[in-house]
């Protein structure tokens, strides 16, 4: 498989009350096209500090970044938003819907960032709202009258809107309920078996048994790593060997 | 309340800047408001206290003769009369004298006092002397200093004109300034000048006419209000018993309030400037409380459900700007005595009056108690509204409430580029505050306009403030010895190349109504030939012999309408005459009437005017024309420069007017820059995290900054136009009002397009330019960080 995004020595610092945090340390590692890439980790690991340098939202303190050969540690920080505009979608943990705005007016608002054609955006829109089982009447609802699990599915759709080379997820999971979080993870896996590149952080197993490869984070270097193969459900040899695999890991 | 402070302290940490941006606006309106307190409660007052000091006269009457049966009888009847306490008589010279003043000349009556009489009534003041020795020395009054900028040791000359047409030019050096509240200033028909004894015996040597005359100096009962009507029936007395004697007069009210009348003015702008900046405060404090509820509902929930009372959440939201606010006026009140002798010594330039004030406790009373009280209760209804929330809705609502009324401008459906859309939706979602912005800079452009036309038409293009003040202004003014000669120089002028036309007009002392009121009059055969067509404002002017126009604040005082009729008296003569217009000009403070020469002759049948207008083409040269005139000397009693005289006079005003408007700009910037800074910096923090959200997914600071600047373009650009919109409608009004209490009832400065362009596009791009400068911390806005907040 290509390689999409690679890392060397990529390290991250961060001070605080002027004590310096080692969070990434020498990093070396790389994300292949198609793949859905989870990482794991115990919490202070640097799991969403790695997840957001990968993305050009962070700069490292020390290191390299490549997206596809191309160095993108060293941009400034508005390229880096064309950078993210044009390849980077994104999906939070805390979902991040702006409340001011419309359903459609979210995915629009990143949509017509990059295309001008705004019949063909909000068509595009349409049809992954479709895709996510979104009703047609929660388009134009405001976040704060969704339920979470409707909101991360607009989430989810402003992060394809631009059908970025690859989809970043924190916890997307995190703040919904087992119905909610299913319907999310299963949108990711169809996306993901249709060729989309994902990386997703997480500390749910049952999440990260969508991904084909779990990067385990530990002390801000790589502990380990696991190749599940592609996703079957309801697979038990799969499953055990992820639980198998964290438990080396000391999950 | 010590239960109160932890929350204070909470919210001025949380908000520091934008609390020294409200603290620096309350100053700077505790500042204006305290000047303008103290100028409007001190000045008059300082006027009558220097006054009382030099035993002013409340009339002075100047006669060119000693003749002493006159003098006697005058005296007498003066001593005799029940207003007066006692009159004092005094030799002086008395004559017409051309001299430099300020950038121009001026032609008055001048009273020339002996420096060895030391008078009881009316007493000079000599409030600086040169050391040195001069060989022509002279004492000027303190505003030839403070107005006409002489200093001592400048050589100062006078041409010095008797009605019999000999003319002599003296050189004097300046040894001293003095003080003298009626005969001290140049605000009125007659000033006065003193000699040393030398001097003064030199000067009266040096003619072959007389120059010798009386002052009378009479101190009344009623000091400071009864001259008008004392000089009235003296004038009329005079005029009785020997009409051909040259007299002028003056009374304390209408010199004080001509030089008071720049400060009254200046202090009735200043206190309304500085309640532009107390509404901007009141915004201010709406504003933040609003904001600050809405940050911090949350909170407030937590405090009512841990035990917090309404009345304390209300009285620690109430309480950090009752701080600021007490802070800042007493901070301001302090400065503001710091600036009031700059203050001082610019309307000296007008008044040339000494005036050091000390602490006015009153003043700053009203200032502190004024402002504080209207920021309470502005304070308190902001913040009332918490009462009726609970704890667990306060809780539960937080800043993410949104009122779902509408999705205004959907992307979806609504054309436009991106920026612009979302902007228009802050803009919607951020109405109120919108509408707050909108309402500051329509104010500061209001007031940026007010000193854009006044130094517009006083110091750019002062036709029209000229017309206003002086009703009409000639080229050349000619006096004539004679009646005959008056005729043949009419007759000679009319006929000159580059004269475009010659009139009779002259000026005439006369009483008006039942209280011997003085009044001057205009007299002019035909007034359709005056420059100034507007100078009757309602109406129209005389035509025939039973017709006058007055002034329109002498008929308000005499409550007179167009159709009355108003009796005018000279000597014993009385004539009733019907109104057919209001007239307008600063002069005499109102006391004014126009009426033809036939008119006025049926109240004096021996008059004839001696006072020739001449007006020239454009092309001709003023003081080159006047050299002409040398060849008809014979019949010239004088003859002025009427455009230099009205440079000397608006070289005064224009200074005033210049530093006025340049405070007033400089005042407009820093409200525009402290209100836009607040606002901006608050849109920006409150949503930083959209802009971190936008930031994440592909946004760059410069679309950021321009959806920012996009959404406050709007308002700025509204507030400055209705701004603009209000002073090129409601300014001529406003000044009319402020105006009419010196006579000037219908002001209509121009206000000219291209300077209104210039005052609302320079604020428009200055607005602009803070909010861009404001907007650009969203570059310091991380997604990242936003993500880990």
């Amino acid at each position: 498989m290509e390689k999409m995004i690679s890392t060397q020595k990529l390290c991250k610092t961060f001070s605080s009350g002027g004590v310096l945090q080692h969070i990434l340390k020498n990093l070396d590692l790389e994300i292949y096209e198609g793949d859905f890439t989870v990482i794991m980790g115990p919490s202070g690991a640097g799991k969403s500090t790695l997840l957001y340098a990968l993305s050009g939202m962070d700069k490292p303190s020390l290191g390299k970044i490549y997206f596809r050969d191309e160095e993108i540690s060293d941009y400034s920080d508005d390229r880096l938003a064309v950078f993210r505009r044009h390849h980077c979608g994104f999906v939070f943990q805390q979902i991040y819907l702006q409340d001011n705005m419309s359903v459609m007016d979210n995915i629009l608002s990143a949509g017509l960032l990059v295309s001008r054609k705004k019949k063909e955006v909000v068509q595009r829109a349409q049809e992954l709202l479709s895709l996510v089982a979104m009703k047609e009447e929660l388009y134009h609802k405001f976040p704060a009258q969704l339920s979470g699990g409707e909101a991360q599915r607009a989430g989810i759709v402003r992060a394809l809107i631009n059908q970025p080379d690859i989809l970043f997820a924190d916890e997307p999971t995190g703040q919904l309920n087992s119905y909610a979080s299913k319907a999310v993870l299963d949108v990711l896996t169809a996306l993901n078996k249709d060729g989309q590149s994902i990386v997703m952080v997480t500390h749910d197993v049952l999440s990260a048994r969508r991904a084909n490869r779990i990067l385990y984070l530990q002390d801000g270097a790589i502990y380990g790593e696991c190749d599940l193969g592609d996703y079957v459900p309801n697979d038990e040899k799969r499953h055990d060997r992820l639980t198998a695999f964290l438990k080396e890991m000391g999950w | 309340m010590h239960s109160v402070w932890p929350l204070v302290k909470a919210q001025f940490h949380k908000s520091k800047s934008q609390a020294i941006s409200f603290f620096v606006i309350v100053l700077l309106g505790a500042v204006l408001l305290n000047i303008g307190l103290v100028i409007t409660h001190n000045y008059d007052r300082n006027y009558d206290h220097h006054a009382d000091r030099l035993n002013s006269a409340g009339a002075i009457l100047a006669i060119k003769s000693q003749d002493e049966e006159l003098i006697n009888e005058m005296t007498a009847a003066m001593q005799e009369d029940e207003r007066s306490i006692a009159i004092e008589k005094r030799d002086i010279l008395f004559a017409t004298a051309t001299l430099a003043y300020g950038e121009g000349e001026q032609t008055r009556n001048m009273v020339f006092m002996n420096q060895q009489d030391e008078p009881e009534i009316s007493q000079i003041d000599y409030l600086e002397h040169s050391a040195d020795t001069y060989e022509h020395p002279i004492y000027l009054p303190w505003l030839f200093h403070t107005g006409g900028d002489y200093q001592l040791g400048d050589s100062f000359d006078m041409e010095i004109i008797l009605m019999s047409g000999e003319k002599r030019t003296r050189e004097y050096q300046v040894a001293g300034f003095f003080e003298e509240p009626i005969l001290g200033t140049v605000n009125s028909t007659i000033s006065g000048v003193v000699l040393p004894d030398k001097e003064y015996q030199d000067l009266a040597q040096s003619f072959d006419s007389k120059i010798d005359g009386t002052l009378f100096c009479a101190l009344l009962k009623e000091n400071k209000t009864m001259g008008e009507n004392f000089v009235g029936t003296f004038n009329t007395f005079l005029e009785d018993h020997d009409p051909t004697v040259y007299h002028d007069s003056s009374f304390y009210l209408m010199v004080k309030q001509a030089r008071t009348m720049t400060s009254s003015i200046g202090s009735m702008v200043i206190i309304g400037f500085s309640m532009i900046i107390v509404a901007v405060v009141l915004v201010m404090v709406k504003f933040r409380i609003g904001n600050t509820i809405e940050e911090e509902i949350r909170n407030m929930g937590v405090q009512k459900a841990i035990g917090y009372s309404n009345y304390q959440i209300v009285s620690s939201l109430m309480m950090q700007f009752l701080i600021l606010t007490l802070s800042g006026c007493l901070i301001g009140i302090g400065i503001s005595y710091l600036i009031l002798p700059a203050i001082s010594n610019m309307f000296a330039l007008q008044t040339g009056i000494v005036w050091n004030q000390g602490f006015d406790f009153f003043s700053a009373l009203l200032s502190v108690l004024g402002i504080s009280l209207m920021v309470i209760v502005t304070a308190y209804l902001s913040a009332k509204k918490i009462n009726k929330l609970t704890p667990i809705t306060a809780i539960r609502t937080g800043i993410t409430t949104h009122s779902f009324k509408n999705n205004s401008f959907p992307l979806d459906k609504t054309k436009g580029n991106l920026p612009m859309l979302l902007a228009a939706k802050n803009f919607i979602h951020q109405i109120r505050l919108n509408i707050m912005i909108m309402f500051v800079i329509m104010g500061v452009s209001f007031a940026a306009m007010f000193a854009m036309v006044m130094y517009y038409n006083i110091s750019v293009e002062s036709t029209k403030f000229v017309e206003m003040v002086s009703t009409e202004v000639p080229d050349v003014q000619i006096n004539a010895i004679d009646a005959s000669g008056a005729d043949h120089l009419l007759a000679i002028l009319q006929n000159i190349d580059g004269v475009r036309k010659a009139a009779y007009y002259d000026q005439v002392r006369a009483s008006i109504g039942n209280k011997d009121s003085e009044v001057f009059c205009y007299i002019m055969d035909d007034f359709s030939a005056l420059d100034n067509q507007q100078a009757v404002y309602k109406g129209r002017f005389p035509k025939y012999e039973n017709e006058i126009a007055i002034n329109g604040l002498l008929a308000k005082n005499m409550s007179k309408s167009i159709g009355d009729t108003v009796t005018l008296k000279k000597g014993t003569a009385e004539i009733e005459y019907l109104i057919t217009g209001f007239s307008q000009g600063s002069n005499y403070m109102g006391h004014e009437a126009m009426l033809t020469g036939s008119a006025y002759q049926q109240l004096d049948s021996s008059y004839h005017s001696l006072c020739i207008y001449v007006y020239l083409d454009e092309e001709i040269d003023t003081a080159g024309f006047i050299q002409t005139l040398d060849p008809y000397a014979k019949d010239i009693a004088k003859t002025t420069n009427a455009q230099l005289q009205i440079e000397s006079m608006l070289g005064v005003y224009q200074n005033i007017v210049s530093i006025i408007a340049f405070i007033i700009m400089l005042i407009t910037a820093a409200i525009v820059s402290i209100a836009l800074y607040m606002v901006v910096k608050t849109a920006v923090i409150r949503k930083r995290q959209e802009f971190g959200i936008q930031k994440a997914i592909g946004y760059t600071t410069r679309q950021l900054v321009l959806e920012t600047v996009y959404t406050f373009l709007p308002v700025i650009l509204i507030g400055t136009i209705l701004g603009c919109l209000l002073g090129k409608v409601g300014l001529n009004s406003m000044l009319s009002i402020l105006f009419s209490s010196i006579g000037m009832m219908k002001i209509n400065f121009a206000v000219p397009t291209i300077w209104m362009l210039g005052v609302g596009i320079g604020i428009f791009l200055f607005g602009l330019f803070i909010t861009v400068v404001v907007s650009m911390r969203i570059r310091k806005i991380s997604p990242y960080t936003m993500l880990k907040e």
